[in-house]
């Protein structure tokens, strides 16, 4: 019993001093908030299109593979997700095992592209992209990586065009978007004023898609904050935790047109899945996608549910066809902890294999 | 066992999570809860909508332009830059190389029956031209054998006609006296 009493009470010393350790850091950051640098790895703008900016990586080593990778991000948040900061950077990560690494930044959109629709997103801006990327790096086919709704946009791209795309790299894309789990419900148009909204703001606006996100999970905040009280004396996670929320609450706004082609013709009638999407006049046809093929879905993915977008490989022709579930959410299957260990070499031996002339 | 308020404060915590979350989670998903949620936005926007035009008509009193007019100017300077680059970023050599490569093969297959056509011409011609031959040369042959025949019928009519010459000569002598004599 007396034994039990004075571990308890050491224990209880070691929680005081480490509580008070937390009130300091926490004093600390009130008076001297953090600086956050994201996106740090050295890159030069190649293209540019309106806010539309395509990135070259500059690559650390000498011999870099002869396809390139073209990042395609969604139009959701901002790139920088992919290129955190040294050592949570997917970028880096490619670049280290010699990939030609280059990117889509969508820019933040502005009033003025409310009407810029969705098929202008990829039969303008991304296929002036890959073009200019095979005229840069001089292979005739790139790969190209996509990233949600940025991987939905490179399955479309990659059926309208097999012939310049060698490798296809999805993570978490939705394309069934009947199983788009709470999202799909949350805007059904029973309920979801689409016409209302884009009528009102133009574009979506980006608290409406932050307060979007936040219903996922609406005790998630809370939970986020009681782990960084827990963990607010470790300084390596708070390095992760406020790159992190610098990335989540980068929200940037929706393009009108695009967005609504996204509810209506993707969310609600599943156009892209049922084979009757057009694009620019194009029936897009998933059928058309011959190139090496890898899905990543995520487990623990509420955004989109594993099997919404591993079930692309049943709807394409490609030989080399391969869907696979990783451990992770839809941000963390990328980013967290596990992703270090499990996607990121995973893709990167996938693409390296395919990656010669 | 005793627990660490952590440990305690982690249980608790943990146990909150879960109920609360359960909860969140059926309501969110109430048909009710959506339908509500609708109604509210749809509000709020139709008096956002409402702003916005107050908004607008105030600025057009003041003689200046509204959000939406500055909208617009915009959308086209953005249409203009995207032909511009779209311009920009066209491989007219290729465009060029392709078209003429279009016209060739188009002037190709223009060329195709004039060129079929000339080829049956051709052999037409020659198809022609042999029969003629043989038609020529079979002519030749038996103009050939009808003058070795010629030949030999005037070789068996020419002593015959000596003859005759003889007496033709004499009777015209006798003619030719008879007439002097007459004269004189």
């Amino acid at each position: 019993m007396w034994e039990k009493l004075t571990r308890w009470q050491g224990e209880l010393y070691d929680e005081t001093r480490l509580n008070i350790k937390r009130a300091g850091k926490l004093w600390e950051l009130w008076l001297q908030p953090p600086k956050v640098e994201v996106g740090t790895t050295p890159k030069d703008a190649v293209y540019r299109e309106n806010k539309a900016t395509l990135y070259r990586y500059h690559s650390p080593v000498n011999e870099v593979k002869p396809v390139p990778l073209l990042i395609v991000y969604a139009l959701i948040n901002r790139l920088y997700i992919l290129d955190l900061y040294p050592g949570r950077s997917f970028v880096q990560h490619l670049l280290r095992e010699g990939i030609d690494v280059y990117a889509v930044d969508w820019g933040t959109a502005g009033l003025e592209d409310r009407e810029i629709p969705f098929d202008y997103y990829i039969e303008g801006y991304l296929d002036r992209m890959v073009k200019k990327v095979i005229k840069l790096s001089g292979s005739p086919q790139v790969s190209l990586f996509g990233y949600c709704i940025g991987g939905t946009m490179s399955a479309i791209y990659a059926a309208l065009h097999p012939e310049r795309v060698k490798n296809l790299v999805l993570l978490a894309p939705p394309i069934n978007f009947a199983e788009g789990g709470y999202l799909r419900q949350a805007v059904d148009s029973n309920h979801f004023p689409l016409d209302t909204l884009m009528a009102a703001y133009g574009n979506l606006p980006s608290w409406s898609m932050q307060a979007g996100f936040k219903i996922l999970n609406p005790i998630g905040d809370i939970a986020k904050y009681y782990n960084f009280i827990k963990h607010m004396h470790d300084d390596r996670f708070l390095e992760n935790f406020f790159a992190m929320e610098t990335w989540v609450n980068d929200n940037v706004p929706f393009p009108g047109a695009a967005y609504r082609t996204l509810i209506k013709d993707l969310y609600q009638e599943n156009r892209l899945y049922r084979g009757l999407l057009e694009i620019d006049g194009r029936r897009v046809d998933l059928k058309k996608i011959t190139a090496n093929h890898l899905t990543v879905g995520a487990s623990e993915d509420n955004i989109v549910p594993p099997h919404g977008a591993t079930c692309i490989k049943e709807l394409i022709s490609s030989q080399d066809n391969e869907a696979i579930v990783m451990p992770g959410g839809h941000i963390g299957v990328l980013i967290g902890g596990r992703a270090l260990k499990t996607t990121w070499p995973r893709i990167t031996d996938w693409l390296l294999e395919r990656s010669g002339q | 066992m005793m627990m660490t308020f952590t440990e305690l404060s982690d249980q608790y915590f943990q146990w909150w999570q879960s109920a609360a979350g359960r909860y969140m989670e059926m309501l969110k998903r109430e048909p009710f809860f959506l339908q509500g949620m609708g109604l509210f936005a749809e509000r709020s926007l139709e008096f956002k909508k409402l702003v916005n035009q107050v908004v607008d008509e105030m600025w057009r009193n003041f003689r200046l332009p509204s959000l939406e007019e500055i909208t617009r100017l915009h959308e086209r300077l953005n249409l203009l830059e995207s032909h511009l680059v779209a311009l920009q970023e066209r491989d007219w050599a290729q465009e060029v190389t392709t078209v003429l490569e279009k016209r060739n093969l188009a002037a190709r297959d223009d060329l195709k029956p004039l060129k079929k056509a000339l080829a049956d011409m051709e052999k037409q011609v020659a198809d022609v031209s042999k029969e003629i031959a043989a038609l020529v040369e079979a002519k030749v042959i038996s103009l050939t054998k009808d003058l070795a025949q010629i030949k030999e019928a005037v070789a068996q009519v020419d002593p015959k006609l000596g003859s005759l010459a003889a007496t033709c000569e004499r009777l015209a002598a006798q003619a030719s006296a008879k007439k002097q004599s007459g004269a004189a």
